[in-house]
């Protein structure tokens, strides 16, 4: 399903001829034109003309002017307008015109990732819009709305994905749409026959992740043992990242987990989600791995990782060495 | 026909014969049987590590006569023709070379025809991150709806330079370097398919030096049989990469263990002799110094040393012989000469100075203790009146002023009830500046924690600093039942300075009341710093709180 209104629309086939597509995930809003573009190509009985402009390339008048054209080829034109927010007011009056009286065979999509919903309502004309039921919103998904949309994606794809895969998932990845939905593909496509997406199988794609490594090595520096923290370095150096890039991960994951730990207990996680940057599934992964270590500990690491630091950005010795001998030294205190 | 290269003669023409990249290649073989092939793939990873050549492949999977196939059959037209790059319909770019945006139109104009011969027109685009901004955005719209007939393939040893607007567009693989183990076995294939004689030891080497890149290793394979025949045996193989041999490596580390400095000095001279790099000696004996410490100290991390069994065994016989800390100093002393002896006039000297001086790091087990001692010492200072402790900035600047000095504290509260209080009094202090900040936060910054009694804290200071009107007194009692619980109150002690104190100011709440972790890791810190040696023993580490 790409957006219910819009939906509605098609199921009773009174689509508006002008929409517009708003909100940050831009994942949905492309599906959503896929959808509508297949929608058309059936009810027109061939696919639609399909122009896409940014709107740094054209003004939105000749766009519009454009869309009043007829197609000389086929019967009818799909017109997509990316970034519409960044035209100035004036320029989007030349909207009203076109809505009082639309072209025939043109369906317009508008597009502004960045608008936000207090913006939509408060506007003269995506206001008017929003009324009609022409804007739709396509928001960020919520943590926990991420595992039965992944579920039905792979319904999707023909397969059945576990939640625990699912969760497994998430954690690797985050909470980006249009990558979640690239890694599912890719593990249904690992799995071939297999009908069950399990978290071996997420496990053994993901093990090409760089994201997860790095919560991997520090998930492996809050264990007592030091063999562990090296294999997941070593997993690291094998992915092909540079020592000193690992070493700047590392640090900022300690600066983050001292964050977490001096924060003041009982405070709600949305101040520190917003005091952070770090999205809930994150922060909340960070504050798993907090628990494990010590707040004096992990001070200490990042005093010897800012020595490492030096050590590797002026002297010659092995890189991979001083990492080795760093982590053999941390751990959770 | 001309000499070609093992890297070349040995190219993997299969998604079977590519070595260590398993995952990578099940997958792009399932999407090509079950016909769900992206538009776009991005390939990265270290050089070297079967990008380029899968991306062939895949190529040749797409075009083939039976194609779209998860096997290629390498025999007809097209598959011939992709391997000698002489197809019409795969086009190999050089990022590097065309990297402007004259070069991405010239593609996007080209890409509406559709292929010659095979099903798919196919654009390898190697060391994509080079190509400008300019020609990055030209890209982009093609990337973004390509014609059915054409897929990208980038590949880059540098993703992070890639666009994320790129990126999105395409389905991502990260290549991995390959085991150590799994390129010694493909080059023992190689040398026994070639006819050729190397032993595992030399292989082994060969294997090691390639650091995870199988192009590598067989350019160093190429090299060795170059120089040294079919026949080639480790000590060889050793010469010809400048590598230093095992047996010497093992017996500079055994002289170093067991402290006898004539045998390491005879050894350096003989390799001196031998015309060894005596820099790249030391950094091999530091890598086995490595070993040493895994082997001695973590067994569970075989895997991770790239070494035979045998060495294995020896190697753990010799860290039997050495104590734990002996075995990490040798291993932080060692890493900390490395940039002494590369800035060396004299590398010989300097390899002589510094690995003698490793030999007679005598008092090494004692830097512990004495650090164990000050570490006593310090936990007892902390529980003495503020006589030494650290001034905070701003008390130091009242006392200067000529202002009353703060009050004098007295030992951290007793008890369990007030140990836990004033471990959790740092916290509260922020608390309050949180939540009220101001004159309130201001007062009680600049007093102590005195006695806990009856959920009762008691707190000291001098009467002009401290005094709190009505108004802060509800205020902070709000505060403290919010955030240790009901029914806790506090009483305020004035306690008045002597009139010409001399005694350093309180330390700054926010440090701790009787918290000495800042200054213990301080301490620490001075400590290695002038005795050398690393931190070992945490016993008294365990004893602090957060």
């Amino acid at each position: 399903m790409s957006h219910p209104i819009l939906e509605r629309h098609l199921e009773s086939r009174s689509l508006k001829p002008l929409y517009l597509f708003y909100g940050e995930e831009e994942f949905l809003m492309d599906r959503a034109v896929k959808r509508l573009e297949t929608f058309l190509a059936g009810d027109l009985g061939e696919a639609p003309l399909r122009i896409v402009q940014e709107s740094q390339e054209i003004d939105l008048e000749d766009f519009l002017a454009q869309a009043r054209m007829p197609p000389l080829w086929g019967s009818g034109q799909l017109l997509v307008l990316r970034r519409v927010e960044a035209y100035p007011a004036k320029a989007l009056q030349a909207l009203l015109p076109y809505l009082a009286h639309p072209a025939r065979r043109s369906w317009l999509v508008l597009t502004a990732p960045s608008l936000k919903a207090k913006e939509v309502e408060k506007h003269p004309i995506f206001s008017r819009l929003l009324k009609e039921h022409a804007a739709l919103a396509f928001w960020r998904r919520r943590e926990e709305e991420l595992y039965p949309w992944l579920m039905q994606e792979a319904k999707r794809l023909g397969k059945s994905l576990t939640p625990a895969a699912a969760r497994r998932l998430v954690e690797v990845v985050g909470d980006n749409l249009a990558e979640l939905s690239q890694e599912l593909e890719k593990v249904a496509l690992l799995a071939g026959e297999e009908n069950t997406l399990a978290p071996h199988l997420v496990e053994q794609l993901a093990s090409h992740s760089r994201s997860y490594n790095i919560f991997a090595l520090v998930d492996a520096l809050g264990e007592a043992q030091p063999h562990k923290r090296l294999t997941a370095l070593a997993h690291l150096l094998e992915m092909g990242e540079p020592p000193p890039l690992i070493l700047s991960m590392l640090a900022r994951q300690v600066r983050l987990l001292i964050h977490l730990k001096e924060a003041t207990p009982g405070s709600p996680p949305e101040t520190l989600t917003g005091k952070l940057k770090l999205p809930g599934g994150v922060l909340k992964r960070l504050a798993q791995q907090a628990r494990a270590f010590r707040l004096s500990a992990l001070r200490a690491h990042l005093l010897l990782l800012q020595r490492v630091d030096y050590q590797l950005k002026t002297s010659a010795a092995n890189p991979r060495l001083w990492l080795e001998w760093a982590l053999l030294q941390m751990g959770p205190g | 026909m001309s000499y070609l290269v093992l890297a070349r003669k040995w190219r993997p023409q299969t998604f079977e014969e590519v070595v260590g990249q398993e995952p990578i290649t099940k997958t792009l073989q399932n999407a090509l049987v079950q016909r769900r092939i992206a538009h776009a793939f991005l390939f990265s990873g270290p050089r070297g590590v079967g990008k380029t050549s899968v991306a062939r492949i895949l190529a040749k999977a797409l075009n083939c006569q039976t194609g779209p196939t998860p096997q290629p059959c390498n025999d007809c037209q097209l598959c011939r023709e992709i391997t000698n790059g002489l197809s019409l319909d795969v086009l190999e770019i050089d990022g590097a070379s065309n990297r402007g945006i004259d070069e991405v139109r010239d593609l996007r104009e080209k890409i509406k025809y559709p292929p010659v011969q095979g099903n798919y027109k196919v654009y390898i685009i190697d060391e994509v991150h080079m190509l400008t901004k300019e020609a990055f955005n030209a890209l982009l719209k093609t990337l973004e709806e390509p014609p059915a007939h054409a897929i990208f393939i980038l590949a880059t040893t540098e993703p992070h330079k890639v666009p994320v607007t790129i990126l999105s567009r395409c389905q991502r693989y990260d290549f991995r370097r390959i085991p150590t183990a799994l390129i010694q076995e493909h080059l023992a294939n190689m040398v026994a398919r070639e006819g050729w004689h190397l032993d595992p030891e030399g292989l082994a080497l060969v294997a090691r030096e390639a650091e995870g890149s199988l192009r590598d290793a067989e350019g160093f394979l190429d090299q060795v049989v170059t120089f040294g025949g079919q026949q080639v045996d480790s000590a060889e193989v050793a010469r010809i990469l400048g590598v230093t041999e095992r047996g010497a490596l093992l017996a500079a580390l055994e002289a170093l263990v067991t402290r006898q400095s004539p045998t390491l000095l005879t050894l350096i001279d003989q390799l001196y002799n031998q015309g060894h790099d005596l820099k790249r000696f030391y950094q091999d004996v530091v890598q086995y110094t490595r070993h040493l410490l895994l082997a001695g100290l973590y067994p569970e991390s075989r895997s991770l040393v790239d070494v035979a069994d045998s060495e294995w065994e020896a190697l753990s016989a010799l860290a039997r012989q050495a104590s734990p800390v002996q075995l990490h100093n040798l291993l932080s002393v060692l890493l900390q000469g490395e940039e002494e002896l590369r800035r060396a006039p004299q590398p010989r000297l300097a390899l002589e100075v510094l690995l003698l001086r490793v030999i007679h790091l005598e008092p090494l087990a004692p830097v512990a203790e004495w650090v164990k001692r000050l570490e006593v010492l310090e936990r007892r200072l902390a529980h003495l009146p503020l006589a030494v402790a650290e001034p905070a900035a701003g008390m130091a600047l009242s006392s200067s002023a000529g202002e009353i000095a703060p009050p004098t504290p007295t030992a951290i509260p007793e008890g369990p009830e007030g140990m836990k209080i004033a471990e959790r009094w740092p916290a509260f202090l922020q608390y309050v500046q949180q939540k009220e900040g101001g004159p309130l936060f201001g007062k009680l910054s600049r007093c102590r924690l005195g006695q806990v009694k009856d959920r009762c804290l008691q707190l000291v200071g001098n009467r002009s600093l401290i005094q709190l009107n009505a108004k802060q007194e509800e205020r902070l009692n709000g505060l403290l039942r919010a955030f240790f619980g009901e029914n806790y109150s506090f009483q305020v002690e004035i306690q008045e300075a002597p009139e010409k104190d001399k005694r350093p100011p309180a330390p700054h709440p926010t440090e701790g009341v009787g918290l000495p972790t800042h200054r213990t890791t301080d301490l620490k810190q001075q400590a290695l710093e002038i005795f050398g040696g690393q931190w070992v023993t945490t016993g008294a580490d365990k004893e602090e709180s957060e």
